[in-house]
């Protein structure tokens, strides 16, 4: 298969900002992994949808694949050659082929600047023509092409005297002026009114069969993403859960996080109401994510091998409890008394009766899913130099591999 | 039964320096105790306006004419302090991104014991067992009581908002697009929340949105607004499984849903409120538009178990509507 874009393992992570004091001093910067890990080939011709809640990293993905953000680790391989580590010096001549259409339309246009003006200018940058009027010919055909016609009477206008729909084409038109082969589609339509929506997409859809071309669609919206994509991938903070055909991973969910997603969908039909089962909680925060599967806190077919550990433990102490737990929870201390590393958390326990503390740590186990208490392998108090201390010890996790079943690839120990 | 809210020939227009924003015109609209209605339509179809109208929580420069009955009384008429009693106790409000209505500054508690003292002569501890209570009916538990707007994700901000808007024990609930900002699992939690509230203190609900799954999900009826008007208004069995107004027909096959085989949209883009189309406003982008439609605005008029303002479906004209 003709790959137009390729990663292998690819990593972005950010320093996290701190305060004004802690910058100054030394010590260990933190970092999120936005992208963690990702390795995935877009064929040509084929868009290929990546979809994921806020704060699951794909905004990131797309950007790092145009190389708007540097990949920390891992190989972006565009028409062939690997641009992971180019300057950027040398990734301006390829932005040509390969560009990207913002979210809001109204935010990616320069308000002072006619629409005329905006499609020009990517051909001024990459010296295609030297002033506007070089350039007008070429802007013209290319309004024509997306819809804003005829471009006479658009092409003196601003941002402002025109319609969210009308806008986004103007972005689409700036985009496609160069002539890309690939286009990275950031939410394009989710700022826009339903009514309009189809409309763009449609314009999405006609483009790529004149000008063959190969999008990546970001998108929350599971059923845009069923009705426009050829592959969709589902991510999760950093990590591809589930990678497949979009009519086959649709009729046929593998990953818990996947059903979950597609099960929260509102159906617009009243005569199908039903009850939903939905995952709790929302989306962790990417500075820590959970170990081994990151979803598996949440997962409703969650296994004792997923990854329990001792910060499992500590979060229990701080979730919304019925009384009963909440009672034994605050007898075992604030989750900033505990200490946790990797599979274990303890805490100093001074001069209670370690039996009494690990009855209550033993009961309050039991208001925690079936597969975590399963995954205790044991709680104990010990003695150090600075007292005595009780300890949860959970068991080693399986190696969480990405699995192939038949085309689909799915990252979950339930296969 | 008698209507928990009523509003009769209402009219909302904003004064503004390129002319009169005709944001509400002439809508007659009423909600039973305990009915969940939605409130549907492209942006800048005046949904958003018609809510906050009700709350009278406008701009200045907003004029509305006509009267709007909160449990058989004018609020219009109301002193403003009377009226300040009905929108803070009788009525809870929620809206899109509750960043905007929480401060920063204040921690949960202090929101709460603002907002209720305000309204309820009640000591401190009266009023945090009040607070407590509602923010355990939406699942936020005791321990996050003293912590600021910040320390919350979006989904918990957004319960935080409902608690806020039933401490008071309200009738109806307004909810101005409450979980647009949301992901879909999260804004499913969120609906649960306001559904399994809403059965349990048999509340009224006023849903503005634009995402009719939600609409088919959660509401008894649904009112489509366009240019400023109701145009169809029914139950929403009735009308997701026959629209009759070409508007509403539009909206509904615009969905794109997990069955969506086929992409369609309704031509053209909602028209500006200072000079809406003569006659139906919609006339230039039907696709079923004939000679009457131009020529004067149809009446909201009872057919087929709901209310449509379509020439399509009958003749009657609406009375005194070209004024203003």
């Amino acid at each position: 298969m003709d790959n137009i874009v390729s990663l292998e393992g690819l990593k972005v992570s950010f320093a996290v900002q701190r305060g004004f004091l802690s910058r100054l001093l030394p010590g260990a910067k933190k970092f999120v992994h936005a992208v963690d890990g990702v390795s995935l080939d877009i064929h040509r011709g084929e868009i290929y949808g990546l979809v994921g809640e806020s704060g699951s990293g794909k905004t990131t993905l797309g950007r790092a694949i145009l190389r708007l953000v540097k990949p920390s680790e891992g190989k972006i391989v565009f028409e062939g050659s690997d641009i992971s580590q180019l300057k950027e010096r040398e990734i301006r001549p390829l932005r040509r082929r390969m560009q990207i259409v913002f979210q809001d339309p109204h935010a990616a246009l320069n308000p002072a600047m006619t629409v005329g003006a905006a499609i020009a200018h990517p051909l001024m940058i990459h010296h295609e023509a030297t002033n506007e009027a070089e350039a007008r010919p070429k802007v013209f055909r290319m309004m024509d092409e997306v819809g804003l016609n005829p471009p006479e009477d658009f092409y003196d206008k601003l941002p402002a005297e025109m319609s969210g729909g009308q806008k986004q084409r103007v972005v689409i038109a700036r985009a496609m002026i160069l002539n890309p082969s690939f286009i990275v589609a950031d939410e394009p339509v989710s700022m826009l009114d339903m009514s309009v929506r189809a409309r763009i997409l449609e314009l999405l859809l006609d483009l790529k069969r004149r000008h063959n071309l190969s999008y990546l669609f970001i998108t929350h919206d599971l059923a845009t993403a069923k009705f426009l994509c050829n592959r969709i991938a589902i991510m999760y903070l950093g990590r591809i859960m589930e990678e497949g055909e979009a009519s086959e991973v649709y009729a046929d969910p593998k990953h818990p996080y996947t059903q979950a997603l597609l099960g929260a969908i509102p159906i617009p039909d009243p005569e199908r109401r039903t009850a939903k089962s939905l995952p709790r909680g929302e989306i962790p925060d990417a500075i820590r994510p959970p170990a081994g599967c990151r979803f598996h806190p949440r997962c409703p077919s969650v296994l004792p091998i997923c990854g329990w550990e001792g910060r499992d433990f500590v979060d229990m102490l701080a979730q919304e409890l019925e009384p009963e737990p909440r009672s034994i929870a605050r007898w075992l201390g604030p989750p900033t008394a505990w200490n946790v590393q990797g599979l274990v958390a303890t805490r100093y326990i001074g001069e209670t009766e370690p039996r009494f503390v690990i009855g209550l740590v033993r009961s309050l186990l039991r208001y925690a899913p079936t597969p975590m208490q399963e995954a205790v392998a044991d709680v104990a108090v010990a003695e150090t130099v600075e007292g005595p201390y009780v300890a949860i010890r959970f068991r080693r996790r399986a190696p969480l591999l990405q699995k192939s079943l038949g085309h689909r690839m799915v990252e979950c120990l339930l296969y | 039964m008698e209507n928990l809210l009523e509003t009769r020939s209402l009219f909302i227009h904003y004064r503004m320096r390129q002319g009169t924003v005709r944001a509400v015109e002439n809508v007659n609209f009423a909600l039973a105790p305990g009915e969940a209605v939605g409130l549907v339509g492209e942006s800048g179809c005046g949904k958003s306006t018609l809510a906050k109208g009700i709350l009278e929580v406008l701009p200045r420069y907003a004029e509305v004419r006509g009267q709007i009955l909160f449990e058989g009384r004018d609020l219009a008429s109301l002193p403003r302090t009377e009226l300040r009693k009905v929108r803070g106790e009788k009525v809870g409000l929620i809206f899109q991104d509750p960043m905007t209505r929480l401060d920063p500054l204040m921690t949960i508690e202090d929101h709460f014991t603002e907002l209720i003292r305000q309204h309820r002569d009640v000591g401190k501890d009266d009023a945090k067992a009040m607070a407590l209570k509602a923010l355990a009916a939406v699942g936020i538990p005791p321990s996050r009581f003293r912590n600021y707007p910040h320390e919350f994700s979006g989904g918990m901000r957004q319960r935080i908002m409902i608690a806020m808007a039933l401490v008071l024990e309200p009738k109806l609930i307004i909810a101005d697009e409450p979980t647009t900002s949301l992901d879909v699992i999260v804004e499913g939690q969120i609906l649960q929340v306001l559904e399994e509230l809403r059965r349990r203190y048999g509340l009224a609900l006023l849903l503005v949105t634009h995402n009719l799954g939600i609409v088919a999900e959660t509401c008894d009826r649904v009112a489509v607004m366009y240019a400023g008007r109701i145009v169809e208004e029914g139950p929403v069995r009735e009308i997701f499984r026959n629209p009759l107004h070409p508007y509403t027909q539009g909206l509904l096959h615009s969905v794109i849903h997990l069955e969506t085989k086929e992409l369609a949209s309704i031509p053209g883009y909602p028209p500006g409120l200072v000079r809406p189309p003569s006659g139906c406003a919609f006339h230039p982008r039907c696709p079923q538009a004939f000679d009457p439609c131009p020529k004067a605005v149809p009446a909201l008029v009872p057919k087929d178990g709901r209310r449509v303002a379509c020439y399509l479906h009958h003749n009657v004209v609406e009375e005194g509507a070209a004024d203003g």
